[in-house]
């Protein structure tokens, strides 16, 4: 028994005599530059790269460390130390800038949840939604991944509102049109990787990320603003008219910071290019709302109105339905009219800021 | 008795140097980034700035500052800015602010309300006030140090930090829609007003190190000021200067935002 005893004892000053002199080096014998040559040495000896020609190597007149830094009691006289899997002082060796990763990415799946994204540059238009990502991660530095976002909020801004009262004046009709949801699938590198402190205790792990993809969104366009509640529009709720799917494409850079193996907070920002041709609304082109704005007009219903197949299947349904509070969509009839009576191109860039949680496995 | 001893010898051997390399991964960890490359404290700062708005609506503005700080701690400093704000490029060096879409807009609004028989009342439109000389005085909070690698060899240490402060602006605005006198069919002068008001100011910005004395800074920038318009405004009344400002009412409607990315660079002495 005492025996066990004596060995316990042995065993754990063993363990803090090992750990000893690394505390002695990093917290009392070392200057800055040493610190830096300390941290940067991410390979562990099997994944060493041999020395090749024209590699940047450490010059022994650049470390003079040897003579301030104590040599770790275990390493033998003429043999090089080893720090963190790497061997400083070893002129053949390149001693790469930052240690390996804590937490790496191969092969992982991530799963990121943006509760909330807001446009960022909304002039004509304002966009507020929620969006999701799911990353499959090929390689440490690139991966495969598949987003989709809906906009919750799809309104015209108020500066645009401002210039139709006081000057009469809006953007043309594709240069407003609004992205109700989109689906694409890209790529995405993580080109920087580092690290910070937050004051002097807490050290937080972060990528820098890059992201790029192509897909498909909705569009709509806002046909009544929102309006007095008292008015003939009803509640004052604000109208909108179908304009189709559209090519959509998206760019978007941000950091991702790393809490724990598992999870991690990204905040970003993605602009979503969209190409908007204006010249239909609910599928009914000029030629339609014309004839169904005649016939509104004339007093009769639009069951007799002579349209197109796009227009029948979803433009004379939606016009012909009353809402709740007794609005009347016949009269979105003549605001679409006016829409496409000069037929607009445009492609939008909606930027916008994503910040959201991801979960890794 | 004698298997036990061994085994316990075994594990002890095992466990000392994976306990050993654990405490000094999770040591190198602390230590090498609460030991700054680069310190602040008490360090003196000047330095120049140049923002220019990445969105811009009536009005457009390039930047132009200069900033000496004081670094209370690593963390902390102190500062005071100044500068002046041109118009766009294109249009140096006058100091007309408004964009396109206000020229185009006050362009179409005169030549409507001038041709008519009867122009009636318009209001301003809001958000016309264009920054020029500005100054103010702020605290610079960092509380992030960190660094990246930059092309896999190239270590680069950064701070993040958050900018607040306050000042005062001078301040300049000309209507889009309010003549003062027409030539032809269009507006040769349009109603303008002066002031000085106080201005709010937050950022937040990353700071990269080049060398000890040596920083480069890029920083997303508001600038907050009160806006005020004139509403109904007689328009011919304003157009034969009987008042300049047609007799209108001043409207404050909150504040104007100018956000600008800000590009820096600083001295430390």
């Amino acid at each position: 028994m005492r025996l066990l005893l004596f060995l316990a004892l042995l065993c754990a000053s063993a363990a803090q005599a090992l750990s000893a002199p690394r505390l002695l080096d990093l917290v009392l014998g070392q200057t800055d530059d040493e610190e830096e040559e300390e941290e940067e040495a991410p390979l562990k000896p099997k994944d060493q790269p041999p020395p090749k020609p024209g590699d940047k190597v450490a010059k022994p007149e650049e470390k003079p460390a040897p003579a301030a830094v104590p040599a770790a009691p275990q390493a033998p006289a003429g043999q090089q130390r080893l720090v963190s899997g790497a061997p400083l002082f070893n002129p053949n060796v390149a001693v790469h800038i930052v240690e390996k990763k804590i937490f790496s990415d191969n092969g992982k799946r991530e799963v990121a949840l943006y509760p909330l994204t807001i446009q960022a540059n909304g002039k004509a238009t304002q966009h507020i939604g929620t969006a999701a990502t799911a990353v499959w991660h090929l390689h440490e530095n690139f991966g495969f991944q598949v987003s989709g976002h809906y906009h919750w909020v799809t309104t015209e801004s108020a500066f645009n509102q401002e210039l139709i009262e006081k000057a009469r004046r809006e953007f043309q009709a594709a240069t407003s049109l609004l992205l109700v949801w989109g689906v694409q699938g890209g790529v995405e590198v993580t080109p920087l990787y580092g690290k910070f402190a937050w004051y002097e205790d807490s050290l937080a792990h972060f990528s820098v990320v890059v992201n790029g993809g192509a897909g498909i969104g909705a569009t709509r366009h806002q046909l009544k603003p929102a309006g007095d509640p008292t008015s003939e529009g009803g509640t004052g709720a604000a109208t909108f008219g179908e304009t189709g799917n559209k090519f959509l494409g998206s760019l978007g850079a941000g950091v991702r910071l790393q809490f724990g193996e598992r999870f991690a907070f990204r905040a970003e920002i993605r602009d979503l290019v969209y190409t908007a041709k204006f010249d239909a609304v609910n599928g009914c082109d000029f030629g339609d709302l014309d004839a169904m704005d005649k016939a509104i007009r004339n007093g009769s219903s639009l069951d007799g109105v002579n349209v197109s197949p796009s227009c029948v299947a979803l433009g004379k349904k939606v016009f012909a339905k009353v809402r709740d509070d007794g609005y009347k969509h016949t009269m979105d009839i003549p605001l679409a009219k006016n829409l496409v009576s000069t037929p607009s191109s445009d492609v939008l860039n909606n930027l916008g800021f994503y910040a959201g949680v991801s979960l890794l496995f | 008795m004698t298997r036990a001893t061994l085994l316990l010898a075994a594990l002890c051997l095992a466990a000392a140097p994976a306990a050993a390399a654990e405490n000094q991964e999770e040591l190198i960890e602390k230590v090498v980034v609460r030991n700054r490359l680069y310190t602040l404290k008490g360090r003196l700062e000047l330095g120049l700035n140049v923002g220019f708005m990445p969105m811009s609506r009536l009005t457009d503005h390039v930047n132009f500052n200069g900033h000496f700080a004081y670094n209370l701690s690593d963390t902390l400093a102190l500062e005071v800015r100044g500068g002046y704000a041109l118009g766009p490029a294109s249009r140096w060096p006058t100091l007309s602010h408004h964009t396109n879409l206000a020229g185009q807009i006050a362009e179409e609004l005169a030549a409507e309300k001038i041709g008519a028989s009867s122009p009636g009342t318009v209001s301003d439109l809001s958000d016309l006030w264009e920054m020029h000389g500005n100054a103010a005085v702020g605290v610079r909070w960092a509380p992030i140090y960190g660094k990246i690698s930059l092309m896999a060899e190239l270590p680069l240490h950064f701070q993040a930090y958050l900018w607040l402060g306050g000042g005062a602006v001078q301040l300049h605005r000309e209507s889009v829609m309010i003549c003062n006198q027409k030539s032809g069919s269009s507006c040769a002068e349009f109603y303008t007003q002066d002031k000085f008001d106080g201005m709010a100011s937050v950022a937040l910005g990353t700071r990269f190190f080049l060398t000890p004395s040596h920083s480069i800074a890029i920083e997303l920038r508001d600038y907050s000021y009160r806006d005020e318009w004139l509403a109904d405004v007689d328009y011919a009344k304003a157009l034969n200067r009987s008042p300049p400002d047609g007799g209108g009412t001043a409207v404050r409607s909150g504040l104007t935002n100018l956000v600008m990315i800000d590009i820096g660079y600083s001295f430390l002495f």
